[in-house]
């Protein structure tokens, strides 16, 4: 499918939502949905296109998040400020970190990216007097919707979390589907196929894991930071391990090796609990072996099964 | 063209090359072959860089060979590594464009016209997974995107491995053509009597060393290589 149809369609189903939807809870719903998916577009980057693992970037979530709260809080920045400063903050970080954990391959390479992350989500917890330790913090508004009222627009928040998130989203799939079909992208995709055979075309291949690991940090940075932002509060959970875990689990969902798989596997697994809440005591079980029953018999993931199928029934 | 010096290369504390000498000059086939384990492999992933090399020294076009693995292919040193390697989950088509990453991407589309013309099977499947296909035709794919960065010197590494004496015959047979059109090869072979029969120039390898050396033609019938490779 071409990049132009894709962000149609996406761009299209996040415009249309909202005529299906019963009541505003929604909106918060569909909100939280763009911004996960956000992050999976950046693991997805990482772990699909360059074949790099990492169980620690909810800490780049964290960072951003608390970018947005401490920036207004202490260096009196502009939430939005705060959300570009945590962006390059979880860049540079990345950039840092990076370069010596991404020599390590496959479990070693997970186990330290989860140290970095717990790292993190520690420094978020102790630092009571900067973050308010474990019981969080309150963040400031954006002040966009104060602005859009004195136009004379008035829109209510959830609405307009839904707007903005949706159209970072699609700003952020616009890019990462730009980075695909790329040389930049095509490199990436050589070194997880073969690290020798991608250095003797003469790919750096050091570089490139770094270039996918800093890009998949920013994506997750400002995912967290738009989760703060719109929730006005935030607690070190965001950064936390079963966060990170949670993203993995999205992307491999939905079909690491594809950006609508992304979106498609962080809508699933945002959207399901909140179904299965009906279920009550039995919503993880039911979480849990949908997980296992999908990963057994569409090991690529979601959106690329289906898909697969649709074209094979199409001719 | 390639000079190696003494060369030495380590596996942790043991070394398995213990200085090799050898000489590539322009436009000629020259084979390195040996049983398992003589490091053949080794020697070849030493001159593209990928293994680290602890003495000696590689002289390419007139100067030491120091650049990193990645920057040797725009150098014109191009390595088919063992094994194939190709990028299964690409299609055949962006396997031979990532041929051309090193150098400019003028002239690519001439080149893979080229390449096509090479291999008639590739175009045909230019769109499809290169994991499907088959192991002679992943082997003509290795070959083509080597040959896509435009290298002055091609190292070969065990283009025969796993294939058919027909597809082997095959893939020579393209060696010989593009020797013929003033390519410069360095191949390391296992099927000896293959490759001798191909090569202008032979190195004979054994646990890490280069044992005889000469012209290829005289090897075949050295009986020597005769009774420890030939095995007639």
């Amino acid at each position: 499918m071409s990049k132009w149809l894709q962000l149609a369609i996406l761009a299209a189903l996040i415009a249309a939502l909202p005529l299906l939807f019963p009541s505003g809870y929604y909106y918060r719903i569909g909100a939280l949905v763009f911004v996960n998916a956000l992050a999976v577009i950046g693991l997805a980057i990482l772990i699909g296109q360059a074949g790099q693992i990492s169980l620690g970037h909810a800490g780049f979530a964290g960072i951003g998040a608390y970018s947005c709260a401490l920036g207004p809080e202490w260096l009196g920045l502009h939430p939005a400020l705060s959300l570009l400063a945590g962006a390059a903050l979880s860049g540079v970080t990345a950039l840092l970190i990076g370069r010596p954990i991404l020599r390590l391959r496959g479990y070693y390479l997970a186990v330290a990216t989860l140290g970095f992350g717990i790292l993190v989500a520690m420094v978020i917890q102790n630092e009571r007097a900067l973050t308010g330790g474990p019981d969080g913090m309150a963040v400031a508004e954006l002040g966009l919707r104060d602005l859009l009222r004195d136009l004379g627009w008035r829109i209510g928040g959830g609405e307009f979390w839904y707007a903005v998130s949706g159209i970072v989203l699609i700003l952020g799939a616009w890019i990462a589907l730009n980075i695909f079909d790329s040389p930049t992208g095509r490199a990436m995709r050589a070194l997880h196929g073969s690290e020798v055979a991608a250095r003797t075309v003469g790919i750096d291949v050091a570089s490139y894991k770094l270039k996918a690991f800093v890009i998949s940090a920013v994506y997750a940075s400002v995912s967290g930071s738009l989760l703060a932002l719109q929730n006005r509060y935030i607690t070190p959970d965001v950064a936390g391990f079963l966060h990170s875990i949670e993203l993995v689990t999205m992307t491999v969902l939905g079909g690491a090796g594809s950006i609508m798989g992304a979106v498609f596997g962080a809508a699933i697994l945002t959207i399901l609990p909140q179904v299965l809440t009906a279920l009550a005591d039995y919503e993880q079980l039911v979480l849990g072996a949908i997980m296992i029953v999908v990963m057994i018999f569409m090991p690529q993931g979601l959106l690329p099964y289906i898909s697969r199928r649709l074209r094979r029934t199409g001719k | 063209m390639l000079t190696v010096e003494g060369l030495k290369s380590c596996y942790g504390r043991i070394e398995v090359l213990h200085g090799v000498d050898l000489e590539v000059a322009e436009g000629e086939i020259v084979t390195v072959v040996g049983a398992n384990g003589a490091g053949k492999t080794t020697l070849l992933r030493c001159l593209s860089g990928i293994q680290p090399v602890s003495g000696g020294r590689v002289i390419f076009r007139g100067a030491p060979l120091t650049a990193a693995a990645h920057g040797r292919a725009a150098l014109g040193l191009t390595q088919s590594p063992e094994g194939r390697q190709i990028f299964t989950n690409l299609s055949v088509e962006e396997n031979l464009r990532l041929g051309a990453y090193s150098r400019s991407s003028r002239g690519v589309r001439s080149d893979m016209a080229e390449s096509y013309a090479m291999f008639p099977i590739l175009e045909e499947k230019r769109h499809l997974p290169a994991g499907g296909l088959s192991g002679g035709q992943q082997q003509m794919l290795a070959i083509a995107r080597a040959l896509m960065a435009r290298p002055s010197c091609l190292l070969l590494d065990e283009p025969s491995m796993g294939l058919a004496p027909l597809l082997t015959k095959q893939i020579f047979d393209t060696l010989k053509t593009l020797r013929d059109r003033g390519m410069t090869i360095l191949l390391v072979e296992q099927n000896a009597r293959a490759a001798l029969g191909l090569a202008d120039r032979a190195y004979v390898m054994e646990t890490g060393q280069v044992i005889i050396s000469g012209m290829a033609r005289n090897l075949l019938t050295d009986p020597r290589i005769r009774d420890a490779y030939l095995g007639t």
